[in-house]
């Protein structure tokens, strides 16, 4: 059991995270799924480029590939 | 925020060069040992396939994809972590952030790989892509799922005043046993994997392996950077308000 005075010690005050952080995160995955899963489904005739440059990395990650 | 941003950032960076580094001296090995086959069998079947990029190109943009992954794995982890981190009881932010880390691995990479696991090039049926990429996002979606799902009952088992021995184990089961529903529910991968056993257990080993680089080091140096520069609130726990 850890004393309560440490405990009250080292519990942090939450941090405002704001919509825009959110927003930045909802991002990230949308460019996570640009860069590791498109097949054309949304950048058509370019997918097929992004696909192949970052092939290894795909396979690497574990995402589906062809 | 901004500041925890760029600190997430820089983490995942780290942790992006990580898992290049691993691709580079462990990964390339099974990519290219799979490619030789795949060639051998278009060679066998007199097929003619023109690469739209160089072996070379594809290399370094494997790197340089999981570098950018990396980052922006790095931007998830620090909001994530802003948001939980006054709830966390753990000593330090630099734990704080390996917890957040450890939590990424196991949702986003490891339940994942464990339902459809990661397979080299000469493995996967380009007609089945749609609906392999669909059964993997449905299983990640799922797994964030679960790990919210154990967070909230944590929570609120917390609330209760629950003692923690039963609320930790009542959280991680409820998260393990959402997973394994998951896991049952969900078919399985429509392929059938005809290239060597060795080369897709070396090569899912070396998926799951990059993985790991990358969660454990992109939370190390967020959890260091957190602790050694913490000048402002955002980063420095609160004023010890001892009674």
């Amino acid at each position: 059991m850890i004393p309560l005075e440490e405990r009250v010690a080292v519990q942090p005050l939450p941090v405002a995270v704001p919509v825009w952080a959110w927003i930045v995160v909802a991002f990230a995955a949308f460019a996570l799924y640009a860069l590791a899963m498109e097949n054309g489904a949304l950048l058509a005739s370019k997918a097929e480029a992004v696909h192949e440059l970052f092939h290894d990395a795909r396979h690497f990650i574990g995402v589906p590939c062809h | 925020m901004v500041r925890m941003l760029k600190l997430g950032a820089l983490a995942g960076l780290a942790g992006g060069i990580a898992m290049a580094l691993f691709l580079f001296a462990v990964g390339e090995q099974s990519i290219r040992d799979a490619i030789a086959i795949e060639d051998a069998a278009a060679h066998a079947s007199g097929e003619v396939h023109e690469e739209v990029f160089s072996r070379g190109t594809q290399v370094l943009g494997g790197m340089v994809g999981s570098i950018v992954a990396g980052v922006l794995l790095g931007l998830v982890l620090a909001v994530v972590l802003a948001s939980v981190r006054h709830r966390l009881h753990a000593r330090d932010d630099w734990r704080r952030a390996m917890l957040v880390a450890l939590a990424g691995f196991v949702t986003i990479a490891l339940i994942p790989a464990l339902k459809y696991p990661a397979n080299p090039p000469a493995v996967g049926d380009p007609d089945t892509i749609g609906r392999r990429t669909t059964l993997y996002v449905i299983m990640l979606a799922w797994g964030l799922l679960s790990a919210w799902g154990g967070w909230r009952l944590s929570l609120w088992l917390r609330e209760r005043r629950t003692p923690e021995h039963l609320r930790l184990s009542a959280a991680v089961g409820l998260f393990v046993a959402l997973v394994g529903l998951g896991f049952v529910v969900l078919p399985g991968t429509p392929d059938v994997v005809t290239a060597p056993a060795t080369l897709v257990w070396r090569f899912r080993l070396a998926s799951l392996g990059g993985a790991a680089a990358f969660w454990s080091v992109a939370g190390a140096v967020l959890g260091t950077l957190l602790v050694s520069r913490a000048p402002d609130r955002v980063a420095s726990p609160a004023p010890a308000a001892v009674p």
